[in-house]
C-alpha cells in the first residue's frame, strides 16, 4: 500500500520549474527524510501531498485516491514550518491538542470521554502532559513543536508530515524531537515525511531518503544512499551536490 | 438598578443590552484573533446604509440593516478569499460606499435628527418591543450557530492552513463567521449605536486578553467585562441622560485600561519573581 503516489507530476512557480514529470511512490510505514538545497522543491512536495498546491500536470494520490477527491484528511497529521504565527494567542497546550480531534469528530459533535483520553495520551506521548495548562506562547520552540505534533497525533493519523520542524530548536531539543518521531514511527507504524536542513540528525532516524536537486535525484533507502564508493557526506546533501542513485 | 427596571423602556433596554453584551465578545474574540478587528466597524457603516434603506422604503430599519449587512459581509469575505492582498482595500471600499449610501438615502427619506442619532449613537429610550424581539431572535440564532461550529472556529482562527489540511471546511466556517458578525452588528446597533457597534466586540476582548490564560478564560472574562460595561452604561445613561452607546464604550475602555495596568503591575511582577526564583 502506498501512502502517496506522484504520477508524472510537473509543477512550476511562474517561470521557475520545480518538478518536471516526476514519478514517486512513498510506501505506507516509511520514515522519509526529504533533503536538498534551498528552492529544490522539498516544501513544494509536501504541499502537493496535502493539496495546498495543485500540480500543473499529472496527479498526486493519497492512499490510492486523487488528492482532490480525498475526504479522510484527519488521517494526515501536518506540522507546518513556524507553526505559531501569533505568540500572544490565548490558548493552552491542552486546547491546541484538542484541535486535533475537530475534523475527526465533525461539525456539531462535542468532545467525549474517548476524545479527552486521546488528547491526554497525545500530550503524554510527546512529554507535554505536565504542561497542559501552559499558554503556548510561554513555551520554548522545541516544546511548541512537540505540542503541534501532539495535536497531529490526537487525530490518530496514519501519516505525519513535518515541514522544518526543528528550525529554531536547540541541539538537545532537536535530538529529542527526532527520537520521538522514530519511536512514533516504530511503535505506531505511522508514515513520516519530514523536510529539514538538519540532515545529519534526520538520516540517523529515517529509513528512506528523497533527495531533490533540480528534480528528484534519489529516492531509496538511507543505507544504499550512503554506500561506498559513492559515499556522500551530509554537507554535500545540504549543498544539493548529491550523486544520482536513482 | 432595581429602580430603573420599573420603567418599561429600561426593561427593554436591559434585555437587549444584556444579549448584546453576551454575543459581542463571542464574535469579537474570533475577529480580533484573526486580525480583522475593523470588520465590525466597516459592517457598522454598511448597517447604517441598511437602516437608511429601511427609512426610504418604509420597512423596519433593523430588518433592512440585517439583510444589507449580511450580504455585504458575504461579499467582503468572498473578496478577502479571492484577493487576499487587497482585503484591506476592499473593506475600505465597502466601508465608504456604505456611509455614502446611508447619507444619500437618509437625505432622500428626509429622516428626522432624533431617529438618526438613536441609530448612530444608541438610545435606550427608542428601543421598541419589536426591537427587543428582533434582538432576542437574532441572538438565539447567533448563539445556536456558534454552539454548532465553535470548535471549528477556534481551530480555523488559530491555524487556518492546518485546519484546512485536517479537513475542516474553512471556507464555509469563515462565511458563517462573516454572517454571524453581520447579525451581531444588527443586534447591537440599537443599544451601542452604529458608529460604536464594533467597540463592544473589540474592547472587552482586548481587556480580557490582558488578564486571561486560556481561550476559554479569555472568552468568559470578555463576557463579564462586556456585561459590566453594558449595565454600567445603561445605568449612567438612565440617570445622566447620556447616549447609551457612548457610556457603554467608555466604561469598556476604562475596564481595558484597568486590565492593562493590572497586567503591567501584577502579572509581569509575578513573572519576574518566578524567573528570579528559578535562576536563584
Amino acid at each position: 500500500m502506498n501512502a502517496f503516489e506522484f504520477e508524472n507530476v510537473s509543477f512550476a512557480y511562474s517561470d521557475h520549474n520545480v518538478f518536471t514529470h516526476i514519478n514517486l511512490k512513498i510506501a505506507a510505514g516509511d520514515f522519509v527524510a526529504i533533503v536538498g538545497g534551498n528552492g529544490a522543491g522539498k516544501s513544494t512536495l509536501l504541499k502537493l501531498c496535502v493539496g495546498s498546491l495543485k500540480p500543473d500536470c499529472g496527479q498526486v494520490k493519497i492512499f490510492g485516491q486523487p488528492v482532490a477527491s480525498y475526504r479522510e484528511w484527519y488521517k494526515v497529521g501536518y506540522v507546518p514550518q513556524n507553526p505559531l504565527r501569533d505568540k500572544s494567542f490565548p490558548t493552552t497546550v491542552e486546547e491546541i491538542v484538542a484541535m486535533g480531534r475537530v475534523a475527526r469528530l465533525g461539525i456539531g459533535r462535542r468532545l467525549g470521554q474517548a476524545d479527552r483520553d486521546m488528547i491526554v495520551r497525545a500530550m503524554n506521548l510527546v512529554g507535554m502532559g505536565n504542561m497542559r495548562s501552559k499558554i503556548i506562547g510561554q513555551l520554548s520552540g522545541g516544546q511548541q513543536q512537540r505540542v503541534m505534533v501532539a495535536r497531529a497525533l490526537a487525530a490518530e493519523p496514519e501519516v505525519l508530515i513535518l515541514d522544518e520542524p526543528t528550525a529554531g530548536v536547540d541541539t538537545t531539543g532537536s535530538e529529542e524531537f527526532y527520537a520521538l518521531l522514530q519511536s512514533l514511527h516504530k511503535d505506531s507504524g505511522i508514515t513520516v515525511l519530514i523536510v529539514s536542513h538538519d540532515v545529519d540528525r534526520m538520516v540517523k532516524y529515517a529509513n528512506t531518503i528523497a533527495n531533490f536537486d533540480q528534480g528528484l535525484k534519489y529516492y531509496g533507502s538511507v543505507d544504499h544512499f550512503y554506500q561506498p564508493p559513492r559515499y556522500v557526506n551530509s554537507r554535500k546533501v545540504r549543498k544539493g551536490e548529491i550523486l544520482n542513485h536513482a | 438598578m432595581l429602580e430603573i427596571l420599573q420603567f418599561d423602556f429600561m426593561q427593554r433596554a436591559v434585555v437587549a443590552g444584556l444579549l448584546v453584551g453576551l454575543i459581542c465578545p463571542f464574535i469579537g474574540i474570533f475577529i480580533i484573533l484573526k486580525k480583522q478587528s475593523l470588520i465590525g466597524d466597516g459592517l457598522g457603516h454598511i448597517a447604517f446604509a441598511g437602516v437608511a434603506t429601511g427609512w426610504l422604503l418604509g420597512i423596519y430599519p433593523v430588518l433592512s440593516a440585517t439583510v444589507v449587512t449580511v450580504l455585504a459581509a458575504l461579499g467582503i469575505e468572498e473578496l478577502r478569499v479571492r484577493r487576499p492582498a487587497f482585503a484591506d482595500m476592499m473593506l475600505a471600499i465597502f466601508f465608504y460606499s456604505g456611509i455614502a449610501c446611508a447619507v444619500l438615502f437618509s437625505s432622500m427619506a428626509k429622516t428626522n435628527a432624533v431617529s438618526l442619532f438613536g441609530y448612530l449613537f444608541g438610545s435606550i429610550v427608542t428601543v421598541s418591543v419589536q426591537d427587543v424581539w428582533t434582538v432576542v431572535g437574532l441572538a438565539v440564532v447567533v448563539l445556536l450557530i456558534l454552539g454548532v461550529i465553535f470548535k471549528e472556529l477556534v481551530f480555523v482562527t488559530f491555524d487556518e492552513e492546518v485546519a484546512r489540511i485536517s479537513g475542516v471546511p474553512i471556507k464555509k466556517i469563515n462565511m458563517v463567521l462573516a454572517v454571524l458578525t453581520a447579525l451581531t452588528v444588527s443586534i447591537s446597533m440599537r443599544i451601542v449605536g452604529i458608529l460604536m457597534v464594533s467597540a463592544l466586540m473589540v474592547i472587552p476582548v482586548a481587556a480580557s486578553l490582558q488578564i486571561s490564560h486560556s481561550f476559554r478564560s479569555t472568552l468568559i472574562n470578555a463576557v463579564i467585562i462586556s456585561e459590566i460595561s453594558v449595565i454600567t452604561g445603561l445605568t449612567a445613561s438612565f440617570y445622566m441622560n447620556f447616549a447609551s452607546g457612548g457610556t457603554i464604550v467608555i466604561t469598556a475602555a476604562l475596564l481595558f485600561m484597568i486590565a492593562f495596568i493590572l497586567k503591567q503591575a501584577v502579572f509581569e511582577r509575578i513573572g519576574k519573581s518566578k524567573t528570579m526564583q528559578q535562576s536563584g
